[in-house]
């Protein structure tokens, strides 16, 4: 977004003062909320001082900016921080490489800042700064303490900069090996911020808008700008309590910007030019879509769908203003459940899966939530073929001590699969035994579940269910001593369905009732 | 001949090679698979048009998704995302149909699993493989750029004329490791849109629960622009499929599924494998089974050496035996009226499927209008399907016309006839000919004034006619050849149960070496003069009674060919020390407590292995001594030679015990023998058990030494018990 950001006057200032005069070799950042902003602000930042020529300094500023994830070697760690000082540089035609070891990386550092001063009458200084520090820690964990020290290894005038989700003695290596840097804690944004730098955002966006090929590019018409600041009030108004990261928040209010304002650009006749609405269409649009952002957040935020889809399946009705307020229907199509507005038929969940396999998933969520010593009071028969369930209902006995987790909340229980196709048997000899084509060779009560559970297809669709991770495999794959253990990764929810359509009485089979 | 002695190989291949070189070529069996071949490669062909039919919307619109990722972003996002397409429920069949035709300006770049252990060669893997996909442009400064930066992406897109975009396809998204995903979708993020990065990912796992939700953090997410798509699958495929593949009047079948294999196909896709590449084997397995076991279904496809190769005789002969006796005998008579038969069976069958067709047509109607004519399980196509093949849909045509009857509203009345003529409209002329009659009696309806059409006369008249239509194919000549008829689905082929087979095959090892007897008729049967003079007008129960004899002298003829076999095996089977030795250490286990210790169970198992080498012992003496005998005298030789099983017990026992006696003062050297007999018994011991640990037969248990523990407990038939009881 190439528009300044409001809140973070006292950061910037910091930070430009420190890089334009005595910087201090090793500086940590740290940004726990919304550290893309902070970058980009940083970036600003340096742009601003290396390029501007305004600034009375004798100096000459290079700046690499690099993304520890991106880094995982140290061989990409070199060339990146390299490659960037050097693109700054006009010096083309370098042919060594300065990346197989810390020392012919600092060479390198040397051979580049020497080679900037021949060329510059002002004072050289290098900037690094590096996004995600802490992902340092996982790859190239080694390079810490040199990154950290390469103000003195490299004796050059250079500052390096951490940028990171978590705090410096998270990451620090041990025995004080690392000096201590200078640290700048970023402030989380306020609401009126936010809400400024959201709206000053909207001249640069209707632009933008305006020359893509997007079939939104009209809902950012110029007119709408004072709009689109009570817009982003209602948004921030709604969302602020749960979400402080602005970039969130921005996402939030692209996906329903183009229903907003679609009542009102239908309304207005195409040839007009101005589309500014009357203080009461204003209000009574705020009030019509204010629930629909709750619906907008929940599925948005966790990214069960994405904007644009969001965005195309809520689109309001285009006579919804016209509509009396007792008429009036909140315009949310659908209530911001799972996969809404993606391209998926009703049928395509998990009860599209095979019959078989469904009695699998629902063996599984029993085996793992019964203890194992409650089977045969759940699944054995007496010989007078009456089922004998004598559950226990666990009685809390509500003095002593913590009271026990239900085994529902404490997660699934590893079983062997031998105990999960005893109790697909037992689960088939209650509940499928009507669907099953004729078989008159079976005589004895039972063989045809006998011969049914130890079939291949069973063990395919065992093996087809741990590839979905519908199943978890729990013991190594290349052990064949001993029967493989697996835990069941459906909820109880799902489970419940899943029963629900087989007919069977998952809540009688369950050892502690929910 | 590979050296089976060198220690250094794990396994050997010994190719086939016929007992001798002047093994005749069965040129049946040649004609009939060369009928199975042609045949199913038609229907194979029919079932890949109608699945790319299912297919055809979702690939286009994962296609259009392709195009526009980069076009159609949402204006005001904070920041670009990475377009993710997600494709669930896939199967090969539909990831080909989707990678058959890319989209163009597209570079593809495949992902497995196995390609990305760890970060940097996974991104070393998708690099490379654009950079491969373009190889004029990727003379590439090696130095430069590591194999695995991204940078050299980069650096290789801008040195493109062109701008593609880069296609990663993703295949078995579960299998990737997460936290190496995790790295790789974010340092494609940081690139885009110069870099137009698209993901297109297949996952096996139905679209909910999401497995791309629940594995992956909301930091990864919120980078991704996820579009989910899914392959069509369930109940509503098979319908799908079905109807359009098999039971469409105007398509041109050469076998015709009969109801049996289509319950079994149904029952395995609905309860084991809905995935269509399992349907495909299932009708396959069908189209064998058929080949395989019905002997006239060469005939499908006649050679066309049918009539002048004498090889063909015996399959002419049998066509004959099957048709009335006052058929001439003439080879080109036959195929005349093989052909003839065979015309009578497609137009029937043409009718039929019509028939089908009508009746789905109505049913359709009447569920879209809001109706709910049938329960709600025989409104699948494939029971309405199996019923109508059954001939048990009467009630269903009565309850759909009943319907029609009712029907008022004249608009409504209007669509349905619309309908019915859209059905006709589009047979093949050949059939629409036939139909003449019906396809008039509706366009005059439809070219009636609303409101003077007759619903109830309409109604009657439909019933009547569509039940004309469905008549069971059975009935007509011949039918065996061109329908699978009530022919059970080999479901034991495609779903066996590993428990039973394991536990037959070590109990009862011999019945898996028995030969399988083949449906061609190997032998000329008798001429056909020496029959009894056919009555002159054989009436259809004679004509039975006929065939029946007929079947049973092939039969005779057949199994006097196995006997010998079956002899043979049931001479080995008398006794459990000719038996292999895991069988043996099986039965052995069988008679066990729960516990087994391995010192009882290797005396048990050396107690019939002892039986067995005293047999062998006796064998060879009877042998060596009867060509003894045969040199000295000739009269003896056939009573001692005649059986050494069980005839004459008491005598001839006492007899044989002497001889070994003899024998082994004879050998003299007894004691080395049984020294290197206890070794060998060891060896196999140990071999018997491992195998059957191997099966899985063993559990080890720490808890007591020298013991196994059982694990399975199996009743065996009764007969197997008093056999062992004998022992």
């Amino acid at each position: 977004m190439d528009t300044s950001i409001f809140g973070y006057e006292d950061f910037v200032q910091e930070l430009s003062t420190l890089i334009l005069t005595y910087p201090p070799p090793f500086v940590y950042i740290y940004d726990p909320i919304a550290l893309r902003t902070t970058i980009s602000v940083i970036n600003k930042i340096i742009t601003d001082t290396s390029g501007d020529d305004e600034i009375p300094s004798n100096l000459d500023i290079s700046f690499a900016n690099i993304d520890a994830a991106t880094c995982f070697s140290q061989r990409l760690l070199f060339d990146t921080i390299l490659g960037s000082l050097l693109d700054l540089g006009s010096d083309e035609d370098v042919t060594e490489r300065w990346n197989d070891s810390w020392d012919s990386f600092i060479h390198g550092l040397r051979y580049l800042h020497s080679k900037k001063r021949e060329n510059s009458t002002r004072d050289v200084r290098f900037v690094i700064s590096i996004e995600q520090a802490h992902r340092l820690k996982e790859k190239v964990s080694e390079s810490i303490i040199p990154l950290s020290r390469l103000n003195e290894l490299s004796q050059i005038d250079i500052t390096i900069i951490f940028i990171s989700q978590t705090q410096w003695q998270d990451m620090k290596p041990i025995l004080g090996a690392s000096p201590e840097p200078y640290y700048i804690d970023v402030k989380p944004l306020i609401k009126s911020d936010i809400i400024k730098t959201l709206s000053s955002r909207f001249v640069f966006i209707s632009q933008q808008a305006l020359t893509s090929s997007s079939k939104y590019a009209l809902c950012y018409d110029p007119s709408l700008n004072q709009l689109y600041t009570h817009y982003i009030t209602m948004i921030c108004d709604v969302c602020f309590p749960f979400i402080h990261d602005i970039d969130e928040l921005a996402y939030i209010a692209a996906a329903r910007w183009p229903g907003f304002v679609k009542p009102i650009l239908s309304s207005s006749p195409p040839d007009s030019d101005t589309v500014f609405p009357s203080e009461d269409t204003r209000l009574r649009l705020i009030r019509l879509f204010n629930p629909t952002v709750t619906s907008a957040l929940e599925s948005l935020h966790p990214r069960l769908t994405n904007a644009a889809d969001w965005a195309a399946a809520n689109e309001p009705e285009t006579n919804i203003l016209e509509q009396s307020f007792g008429q009036i229907h909140s315009p949310v199509t659908k209530p911001g459940g799972a996969g809404a507005g993606t391209t998926q038929q009703p049928d395509a969940g998990l009860s599209s899966l095979p019959r078989m396999t469904k009695f699998i998933l629902v063996a599984s969520y029993i085996a793992s939530t019964n203890p194992p010593k409650s089977d045969l009071r759940m699944f054995g028969r007496g010989l007078d073929e009456k089922k004998r369930r004598r559950r226990v209902m666990k009685t809390q006995s509500k003095a002593k001590g913590p009271s026990k987790v239900p085994q529902h909340l404490l997660g699934p229980n590893p079983f062997p699969i031998d105990r999960m196709i005893a109790i697909l048997g037992a689960l088939l000899e209650e509940n499928d035994v009507d669907s099953r084509p004729p078989a008159p060779e079976f005589t004895i009560p039972g063989e045809y579940t006998d011969m049914e559970v130890s079939r291949v297809a069973i063990s395919s669709a065992v093996m087809e269910l741990a590839s979905m991770h519908l199943l978890l495999r729990t013991s190594p794959p290349d052990r064949i001593d001993g029967p493989p253990s697996f835990k069941s990764a459906i909820s109880q929810d799902t489970a419940l369905a899943l029963a629900k359509q087989l007919d069977i009485p998952l809540n009688d089979l369950l050892w502690e009732t929910p | 001949m590979p050296n089976l002695d060198d220690p250094s190989q794990t396994s050997f291949y010994i190719p086939y090679a016929p007992e001798s070189e002047s093994e005749p070529e069965n040129k049946l069996q040649e004609a009939c698979i060369a009928a199975y071949k042609t045949s199913w490669t038609k229907c194979l062909h029919r079932l890949k048009t109608s699945i790319a039919d299912l297919y055809r919307p979702t690939v286009s619109s994962i296609a259009h998704s392709i195009q526009t990722a980069y076009d159609d972003a949402l204006p005001g996002l904070p920041y670009p995302e990475l377009p993710f397409i997600a494709v669930h429920n896939v199967s090969a069949l539909f990831i080909n149909a989707v990678l058959a035709q890319p989209p163009g300006g597209v570079i593809l770049s495949h992902l497995y699993p196995s390609d990305a252990p760890n970060i940097a060669t996974g991104m070393k893997n998708l690099i490379s493989g654009f950079l491969e996909s373009n190889l004029a442009s990727a003379k590439r400064k090696s130095t430069r750029h590591a194999a695995h930066d991204i940078s050299l992406l980069s650096w290789w897109y801008t040195s493109l004329q062109s701008e593609p975009r880069l296609l990663v396809v993703m295949h078995d998204l579960e299998q990737f490791d997460s936290s190496v995903m995790q790295d790789l979708l974010y340092i494609c993020s940081t690139r885009i849109p110069q870099l137009p990065l698209i993901f297109l990912v297949f996952l096996a796992s139905p679209p909910t629960p999401s497995f791309i939700q629940s594995t992956y953090p909301r930091t990864t997410l919120s980078r991704l622009r996820v579009q989910s798509f899914s392959v069509q699958t369930g109940r509503a495929v098979l319908d799908h499929i079905l109807l359009p593949a098999f039971f469409s009047p105007s398509i041109d079948s050469d076998l015709m599924l009969g109801p049996a294999a289509l319950a079994g196909i149904v029952d395995h896709y609905t309860r084991h494998d809905s995935s269509l590449d399992a349907l495909i084997t299932c009708v396959q397995l069908v189209h064998l089974k058929h080949f395989l076991v019905e002997p006239l279904s060469l005939l499908v496809h006649p050679p066309s050496e049918l009539t002048t190769d004498p090889a063909y005789r015996p399959i002419l002969f049998f066509l004959h035996s099957r048709l009335p006796p006052s058929t001439p005998n003439e080879p080109q008579a036959l195929l005349d009226i093989l052909t003839e038969h065979h015309t009578t069976f497609v137009t029937k069958s043409r009718s039929l499927r019509l028939g089908l067709t009508l009746l789905r047509t109505l049913h359709t109607f009447l569920t879209f209008r809001g109706y709910k004519p049938l329960h709600s399980h025989s409104g699948h196509v494939a029971s309405t399907l199996i019923a109508a093949l059954r001939g048990q849909v009467t009630r269903e045509v009565k309850a759909l016309s009943t319907y029609v009857r009712k029907l008022r509203n004249a608009e409504v009345i209007q669509d349905l006839l619309d309908d019915l003529h859209g059905v006709f409209s589009s047979l093949p002329s050949a059939v629409r000919e036939l139909q003449e009659d019906a396809r008039t009696k509706i366009a005059l309806l439809r070219s009636a004034e609303p409101g003077e059409v007759d619903t109830a006369e309409f109604g009657e008249w439909l019933a009547a006619y569509i039940h004309n239509l469905i008549q069971p194919l059975e009935q007509l000549p011949l039918w065996d050849i061109w329908y699978t008829g009530s022919s059970p689905f080999p479901n034991e082929l495609i779903n066996p149960s590993t428990h039973a087979s394991l536990t037959a095959g070590l109990l009862r090892p011999f019945d898996f070496t028995l030969p399988i007897p083949s449906p061609l008729p190997q032998s000329l049967p008798p001429p056909i003069t020496t029959d009894p003079p056919p009555p002159l007008s054989p009436t259809v129960s004679d004509l039975q009674a006929q065939l029946e004899l007929k079947i049973k002298i092939n039969e005779a003829a057949e199994e006097e060919d196995g006997r010998n076999a079956t002899a043979a095996a049931a001479a080995a089977a008398a006794g459990l020390h000719n038996f292999p030795d895991t069988s043996i250490l099986f039965r052995r286990y069988l008679d066990s407590g729960k516990l087994i210790n391995i010192y009882d169970w290797y005396e048990s198992f050396r107690a019939v292995l002892d039986v067995q080498r005293e047999e062998r012992e006796r064998v060879r003496r009877l042998r060596a001594k009867g060509k003894r005998k045969e040199k000295g005298k000739e009269k003896g030789r056939r009573s001692r030679t005649a059986s050494p099983t069980k005839k004459g017990k008491g005598k001839q026992k006492a007899v044989v015990d002497e001889e070994i006696i003899e024998g082994r003062e004879e050998d003299g050297a007894g004691e080395l023998d049984d020294e290197a007999w206890q070794r060998e018994v060891q060896a196999r011991f140990v071999r018997a058990l491992h195998e059957l640990d191997y099966l899985g037969f063993v559990k080890h248990t720490g808890r007591r030494v020298e013991h196994v523990a059982r694990v399975v407990f199996d009743v065996r038939d009764e007969d197997e018990e008093e056999g062992t009881e004998e022992e």
